[in-house]
């Protein structure tokens, strides 16, 4: 066969095509513990799967990482730290993943869920994300709305625009 | 090699809006144009497509090394002076690249002839990779199509794959850009961000217009972080000469595609090619044209080095009569290419488009004009192999 086994999409065609700050696109957020949980939610199965395998794949290249594995319990309680010793001479300690988020995106009334990455939890019973640092309002109570600014601190951006002046030509797109 | 007119599907613009293929048709017109396909047999593909895909790839990725080293070869190809350093230590990283498409001249008989590369910011590859797939399939099961008939496209497999390959050099966050006002320019790398989930690669889109600049001459997301690396449909020519341009260089911002990839989709590569493999069956005789000014020989296409999507381009037939594509590419270099007339088959004139992903042919889109020179505003015919 000369052609791919399968050809699928796995967001396209039920996305927006750009999600910027400034659209009035309604973004929110959820953290789930199980695949039930977030079926429950309503979220589509094939969805709820695709972020669970990716929160899995990803949770130990993102975990937070300690040298020791008191200072891995200080944050995340004594059962949830598990050693790496996969690089022989620099073991680490990293908190076993508590479940994982997804991201809801609302345009134009149709809704579109993205995998967002695993969820660690504190002992202070908040999360940790590794792609966006907090989850807001934490635990279990439904679609939380993210804060358009949401950012991640390197706010030192002096200017924007200085990509894109060819743009002006009129011929329209730029691939060939 | 055939053409054969076939009723398109019923449905088939429905089913375009369903899989997200929002730029099907242009001005009212399909650009997605199934009232027609190709056929070809298996040889063909394999012995006349596929075969010198891959060495023509092999002969172009050989000179990028002699030219990132000669100052007097990057002057020939009117790259800026301050993007030399940066462009050969791309290289010398061998900084991974995602794709390219190359546009061949095909009748079903002689040796495929090279046109061009577009090996910087191809497109159609959605179309190409995904809607033409599904287009078979369909068609087989509504019993148009033989359940035997394949077609020469592992493009989705291999783009995935190579995002899984690439992904883990990637520095994050990883961005997919392209100007915000061009639907067939989101299309696609809305498509090569799917491509990229699927393989485990999380990549976000962002206009270019959108991207900053830092304090430090870091590019900033909308969310004001540094940008790690980003998929760009947008020609590096165009980086180089925008405000931004002069700080990509420090930036430590990893591009795909590479700074490199300059090199190969300058049609200078053309006439460099030429020179250092005379009278290769798959090459047409090249050259750097000294004299833009002059009339074009009979015989003869004329190309600026940085054209796109067939601007400025001049043709004289050997019966003297001339065609010439308007166009922005008005002071650039050009080169001289012989004129290969492609195919006439019931009234349109394909052309083969063979892609290549990392280094390995993957598959073939054809587009048709009623025209020789083929446009942006050329329709997307699809395939069979029978």
């Amino acid at each position: 066969m000369k052609r791919s086994r399968t050809a699928s999409l796995f967001v396209m065609g039920m996305t927006p095509l750009l999600i910027s700050a400034c659209d009035e696109t309604q973004k929110s957020q959820q953290a789930f513990t199980t695949l039930d949980n977030c079926a429950e939610a309503g979220v589509p199965k094939p969805s709820c799967e695709a972020a669970y395998n990716q929160a899995v794949a990803e949770a130990p290249k993102n975990a937070p990482r300690y040298s020791t594995r008191e200072q891995c319990a200080q944050s995340y309680g004594d059962d949830a730290c598990q050693e790496d010793d996969s690089t022989p001479g620099s073991a680490s300690w990293y908190p076993a993943m508590n479940g994982f988020l997804i991201g809801r995106v609302i345009r134009n009334g149709a809704a579109a869920f993205y995998p967002a990455g695993p969820i660690f939890r504190r002992r202070d019973d908040t999360d940790y994300s590794p792609h966006y640092g907090s989850v807001y309002a934490g635990g279990s109570g439904g679609w939380r709305s993210m804060p358009t600014d949401a950012s991640a601190g390197e706010g030192d951006t002096v200017s924007r625009g200085g990509f894109g002046g060819e743009g002006e030509g009129g011929e329209g797109g730029h691939g060939e | 090699m055939k053409r054969i007119a076939v009723e398109p599907r019923p449905d088939w613009q429905a089913t375009a809006a369903r899989y997200g293929f929002q730029f099907h048709s242009i001005n009212g017109e399909p650009y997605w144009d199934e009232s027609a396909y190709y056929t070809f047999t298996l040889e063909q593909i394999e012995r006349d497509i596929e075969t010198p895909t891959g060495e023509l790839h092999q002969l172009a990725m050989s000179l990028v090394e002699e030219i990132v080293a000669s100052e007097a070869l990057m002057t020939t190809l009117a790259i800026p002076v301050r993007y030399w350093d940066w462009i050969a230590d791309s290289w010398r990283r061998r900084q991974p690249h995602l794709y390219g498409r190359m546009d061949l001249v095909y009748d079903g008989r002689g040796p495929a002839k090279l046109y061009e590369l577009n090996y910087d910011t191809p497109t159609s590859v959605y179309e190409a990779a995904f809607f033409q797939w599904i287009w078979l399939e369909e068609q087989q099961q509504r019993g148009v199509l033989a359940k035997h008939a394949d077609q020469y496209n592992q493009l989705q497999e291999l783009l995935i794959l190579a995002f899984a390959t690439i992904g883990k050099s990637l520095r994050k966050p990883f961005y997919f850009t392209a100007v915000r006002n061009s639907l067939e320019d989101q299309g696609t790398i809305e498509y090569l961000r799917d491509c990229a989930v699927q393989a485990g690669v999380r990549g976000d889109m962002i206009a270019i217009e959108d991207i900053g600049l830092s304090t430090k001459g870091a590019f900033t997301d909308l969310q004001n972080k540094v940008i790690g690396s980003l998929f760009k449909l947008y020609p590096l020519e165009h980086l180089f000469s925008d405000t931004y341009g002069p700080y990509l260089p420090r930036s430590d911002l990893q591009l795909i595609e590479p700074p490199w990839k300059a090199i190969l989709s300058n049609k200078g590569i053309l006439p460099l090619l030429w020179q250092r493999y005379p009278h290769h069956p798959h090459l047409l005789p090249a050259f750097f044209d000294a004299e833009p000014h002059q009339p074009v020989p009979p015989g003869w296409v004329r190309k600026p080095l940085l054209s796109r999507e067939g601007a400025n381009v001049h043709i004289t037939l050997p019966n003297g009569e001339s065609i010439s594509s308007p166009g922005r590419y008005t002071q650039c270099p050009v080169i001289r290419q012989a004129f290969q007339p492609l195919p006439s088959f019931e009234g349109g004139y394909p052309l083969i488009g063979s892609w290549v992903v990392g280094d390995t042919p993957a598959g073939m889109g054809i587009r048709e004009d009623v025209t020789l020179i083929t446009r942006d505003t050329s329709r997307f015919v699809p395939h069979a192999i029978v």
